[in-house]
């Protein structure tokens, strides 16, 4: 149950959703991924990703034009 | 000093807008429907969060296709309108030939597209958005812009094909027809690569 965090500020697409899908695959069940972005199309990415893989996803917009998203796998 | 709101900022540019809209068409100028339709334009860019570089992207390197089918949409409407358009005024599209010319201004305009993370509304968008990020992609599209039009002349003599416009070849509705049926085939089509 170990939680992971990935700094994806400053990254267009399609990098974050590549770097989410790399990070995911090295955790383990129950591990979280908590993952930071400002391109508001990764976030659209992340989600429509995760919803196709029936992984629990947790959006939040932290401040304007920045997102915490949480992921579980 | 209190801090100005989103919806503040947003309300002034709408009131902006409008207020140089009424002023140009007052003055009979032509500039404030086009503003208008900017206006508009922007809005729903935003708020759909639709993005051109995306659609290519999504596609070829996720297999998603959600986007790039939007897109065909997109131009699916933009077909009929233009179709009602050019059937009531007879107006002609600004048809540019193929060579290979257009080739590399595709891939050239692709991979600048994909590595700035927006095309020239995307970028303008999030600009407007605040998104500090874009202002050296601005300034670049503005340099490449220059240059293009400094060079238009000599690409405009390049080597390449007649123009093909397709309501002179065979009709508006014959030609409506074609468009839509390829635009609804590539639907399909993709729908279908995606599932696999």
């Amino acid at each position: 149950m170990a939680e992971f965090y990935l700094d994806l500020v400053g990254y267009v697409c399609p990098v974050p959703l590549m770097e989410t899908k790399k990070k995911f695959q090295e955790l383990a069940a129950g591990d979280v991924l908590v993952i930071e972005t400002e391109h508001p199309r990764a976030v659209r990415n992340i989600m429509d990703w995760a919803w196709n893989e029936g992984t629990d996803v947790d959006v939040d917009e932290t401040a304007n034009g920045r997102w915490k998203i949480v992921l579980k796998k | 000093m209190k801090k100005i709101s989103g919806t503040e900022l947003g309300l002034f540019t709408a009131v902006f807008c409008l207020a140089g809209a009424a002023v140009l068409t007052g003055r009979g100028l032509t500039g404030g429907g086009v503003l208008l339709c900017g206006l508009g334009l922007g809005y729903i860019l935003q708020r759909s969060r639709f993005c051109m570089a995306s659609a290519y992207t999504d596609l070829l390197v996720f297999k998603d296709g959600s986007l790039f089918r939007a897109l065909l949409i997109f131009i699916l409407v933009c077909s009929v309108g233009f179709f009602f358009v050019g059937l009531k005024t007879g107006r002609e599209g600004f048809v540019v030939a193929l060579g290979w010319r257009t080739v590399l201004g595709g891939l050239l305009f692709g991979c600048g597209m994909v590595l700035a993370g927006g095309c020239a509304a995307g970028t303008i968008m999030r600009l407007g958005e605040g998104y500090i990020l874009f202002i050296p992609v601005l300034i670049g599209m503005i340099i490449g812009s220059v240059l293009g039009a400094y060079h238009y002349s000599f690409w405009s003599g390049v080597q390449h094909l007649d123009p093909v416009f397709l309501p002179r070849l065979m009709g508006w509705g014959a030609a409506l027809f074609l468009q839509v049926f390829i635009l609804i085939l590539l639907w399909v089509i993709i729908k279908k690569w995606e599932k696999q």
